[in-house]
């Protein structure tokens, strides 16, 4: 009854009001976290992890909704047409930030498009060479490149394996070709069996194959080493400085989402984030765990959209 | 004998009563999901991972492998019943619904479910013996390899198709075409999408095949009141001795073809239904009867499609590449259980490896009974009126379309291609090879494309290769045995006659 009475009150007083009556009772049902990527890949494993964890703490279910496909932008604008209630959340990543550029043509901005509420990941990408190759380090690779046409894949146009080679070509002014990918798992083993020369990946979907030997890492490209792979050098050290390259992730809401329930979910990310289990389940895949403010992850997305901005265009990747 | 000693050691852990309740849970709702038209593994997998959360590792996981091959186990059903194929038993509709229409339903659901049984057997003996192998085998083809295979795949469309041959190979092109549609992998490019962003990822595969068959089919069923799908829900399951005895070579073949194809990443059930049927089309003893309702038809593809989900766990579980969709979930479903599949995983989790492939046996017994014995009880839905029991497969279609992407658009594509199909239908133009041609056409363009990029333009990489080269002379070769077999005008009837 009191339930009712509170809602009987919103009514009658208004939009005012009734922000702060609903994120008294939020959340009153299931909450749907949508992930713009497919079933499995990476981005989904940190959505359920942190959305478990979240739901325990919060008494409601929190629904996984995938709607892979157009480089995340179709999921993104699923979740910015939704209610701004925060029953509809969007996990939202550097793809985001790409995409603006990715695609000049987009109806809608797929990275300040919605309100942001914390982010939650950050994870290198790592270059890897067959384990039978003769490179061995980045200058190495640099000094081939210039020799002979170099090889690498990718986990498609636009994604960060693809705009990572993108950035060597243009830092160190070398010519390499580019061979994408639909299934990711293929590229890996293209790059296994040496048709290939290398590949730039998140470390997730390679950290077992770079612990069993059969791939080899040459050089992570965040700006400081990962503490998976505390010997491998990062690009920045290894004769590319100021290469910093890392796959974000982090959680947004449709944009006039309430303050207050910002605010709560906000609050509940750094109450799971803080959570050992998920700690553990997330830096075992080679993930850094990142919180803050709404603020600060905006600071974070201005300043990445910009710089791939910068890579794209210099790539030509432009989808138009 | 390690490989007995660690199978004992996995029934040890797969046979506690958890473990087995599990796999039975795994089971009943994977059959459930084959049973409902258009629903896959996938979508069920998804959503049903939350709550293995609180199950150990090995109990989550013998589940989580239960429904994706129970799924597999009894997706031919709806294809023998209604016409209405899952995305992997879109060949049950050729042989499988003759036999529905000659009124042998049962023996059509016997000959699946038992060759099913046999097809997962035989890859759960490849699986205990050569996964660690086998897992290198996925290494062995390059994209120049995958393309000779795909266009050794294309020889299929003379085999699925049932009239005319010219209208086949008319029909598939039409699927190559259809699978244009969408982003195109190399430049980023949207193609044939005029602009919509619905098909700006394509048209899946589950609206082509459910449109063009199963809605097709019920759409044809309203129109002419007197010709309805005879199917009413009665079945007799047993065979007869001579009926058996067909089962078994076709199965075999099937199983061994569904073993192969599994391994390969870009293989899988999909592929594989139709190679078995091709197979079985060009060297089954009854191979004249195949496309009229022969259990051939049913049995090979039923077998390989069973072997090749469960040996597609085997690049997934020695290297840790997961080879499709399902593979990837149950990478993630691993992971989050704090297991990383790779290379490592046989030694340093031998008993969730070897639990998984012991639950698989006792799943495939489990599957065995829900699909031929019981298959009686999930038929009796049949008893139900017409004008309850289509809109209700109707809706099933629409929540299997919306569940491979949860899109809503996705159902509208699915009903273009139920009008389509129906149009195809009055035309007696035949859906399967257009079918082949969808699959197979945006593969055989990714890999050329991608084996040319490799080589740097140059084709003489599909001789250098090895597999590519077989594979080429091996296509070549069928062409033109074909084409002299045709030449000299073997009397069929007469010997179809002697048979």
């Amino acid at each position: 009854m009191k339930n009712l009475a509170i809602r009987v009150l919103v009514l009658l007083l208004g939009a005012v009001f009734a922000q702060g009556a609903a994120a008294q009772s939020y959340p009153a049902r299931p909450i749907r976290i949508v992930v713009p990527f497919a079933a499995g890949a990476f981005p989904d494993i940190v959505a359920r992890v942190v959305g478990q964890k979240m739901s325990a703490d919060m008494g409601q279910p929190i629904v996984i909704d995938n709607r892979p496909g157009a480089g995340g932008n179709i999921g993104t604008e699923a979740v910015m047409r939704a209610a701004p209630d925060g029953y509809t959340l969007l996990l939202n990543s550097v793809a985001n930030a790409i995409g603006k550029s990715l695609y000049p043509n987009l109806s809608f901005d797929p990275a300040k498009g919605v309100a942001l509420i914390s982010q939650l990941t950050s994870v290198s990408n790592v270059l890897v060479v067959p384990p039978s190759s003769n490179i061995s380090s980045l200058g190495n690779l640099i000094d081939q490149a210039r020799t002979r046409k170099l090889k690498f894949a990718s986990g498609g146009n636009g994604t960060t394996s693809h705009l990572a080679g993108e950035l060597i070509k243009t830092m160190a002014k070398v010519d390499m070709e580019h061979v994408p990918y639909r299934n990711f798992g293929q590229a890996l083993t293209d790059v296994m069996a040496a048709r290939v020369d290398f590949v730039i990946p998140n470390i997730p979907p390679t950290i077992a194959q770079i612990q069993s030997g059969q791939l080899k890492a040459i050089a992570v490209t965040n700006s400081r080493r990962s503490p998976l792979l505390p010997e491998i050098p990062t690009m920045s050290e290894s004769g590319l400085p100021g290469f910093d390259v890392s796959s974000w992730n982090g959680l947004a809401a449709p944009l006039g989402t309430p303050e207050p329930i910002i605010a709560r979910l906000n609050a509940e990310v750094a109450k799971a984030l803080k959570d050992p289990e998920v700690a553990r389940a997330l830096s075992g895949q080679g993930a850094d765990i990142v919180f803050g403010s709404p603020a600060e992850y905006a600071a974070l997305i201005d300043a990445e959209t910009t710089k791939w901005a910068a890579v794209v265009s210099a790539a030509g990747a432009q989808v138009k | 004998m390690d490989v007995l000693h660690n199978l004992a050691f996995g029934f040890g852990h797969a046979l506690t009563v958890e473990n087995l309740l599990y796999c039975a849970v795994g089971c009943v709702v994977g059959t459930l999901v084959g049973l409902l038209p258009g629903l896959g593994p996938l979508a069920t997998i998804s959503l049903l991972l939350p709550l293995t959360y609180s199950i150990p590792a090995t109990g989550a996981l013998i589940m989580l492998a239960g429904i994706y091959y129970g799924a597999q186990y009894g997706d031919s059903v709806s294809a023998i019943t209604m016409r209405i194929p899952h995305a992997s038993s879109i060949v049950a509709c050729i042989d499988g619904y003759q036999m529905t229409l000659k009124g042998k339903t049962g023996l059509a659901l016997f000959t699946a479910g038992v060759s099913s049984f046999i097809g997962g057997t035989v890859a759960i003996v490849v699986l205990a013996w050569l996964a660690p192998l086998l897992g290198h085998v996925a290494l062995l083809f390059g994209p120049a390899d995958y393309c000779a295979l795909m266009l050794f795949g294309f020889l299929c469309v003379s085999f699925v198709t049932t009239g005319s041959l010219l209208n086949g190979f008319s029909m598939c092109l039409v699927g190559v075409l259809l699978g244009q549609i969408g982003t195109d992998v190399e430049t980023g490019l949207e193609r044939f999408t005029f602009g919509l962003p619905a098909l700006a990822d394509g048209v899946s595969l589950v609206s082509v095949a459910l449109g063009c068959f199963g809605i097709a089919e019920i759409t044809k069923n309203l129109d002419a009141k007197d010709e309805r799908t005879p199917f009413n829900g009665r079945i007799n399951l047993i065979p007869t001795w001579p009926e058996f005895k067909r089962i078994i070579p076709s199965a075999l073949r099937g199983s061994v073809v569904g073993s192969l194809l599994g391994i390969i990443p870009g293989g899988g059930p999909v592929i594989a239904q139709f190679a078995a049927y091709g197979i079985e089309k060009k060297f089954s003893k009854f191979r004249d009867e195949i496309g009229a309702g022969a259990i051939e038809g049913v049995a090979g593809q039923a077998a390989a499609d069973e072997a090749a989900a469960r040996t597609s766990f085997i690049p997934l579980m020695s290297i840790g590449i997961p080879e499709n969709p399902v593979m990837a979930l149950m990478m993630a479903a691993f992971i989050l259980k704090g297991v990383q599949p790779g290379p490592n995983m046989i030694a340093n989790h031998p008993d969730l490896f070897w639990g998984l492939v012991a639950s698989m046996w006792i799943g495939n017994c489990f599957l065995l009974i829900l699909n031929v014995p019981l298959v009686r009880f999930w038929l009796s839905v049949f008893k139900v009126p017409y004008n309850v029991l289509f809109p209700s497969i109707l809706f099933f279609c629409c929540v299997g379309t919306f569940s491979v992407n949860n899109n809503l658009n996705d159902i509208m594509i699915t009903a273009s291609f139920g009008l389509i199909g129906y149009v195809m239908m009055r035309l007696e133009l035949d859906p399967a090879p257009l079918m082949l041609g969808f699959i197979l056409g945006p593969m055989l363009e990714e890999y050329f494309r991608r084996a040319m990029l490799i080589s740097g333009g140059s084709l003489k990489t599909f001789i250098l290769e090895p597999i590519s080269a077989s594979l080429l002379g091996l296509t070549a070769l069928i062409v033109v045995a074909q084409i002299v077999l045709s030449l000299r005008k073997r009397p069929d009837g007469l010997r179809r006659g002697m048979a």
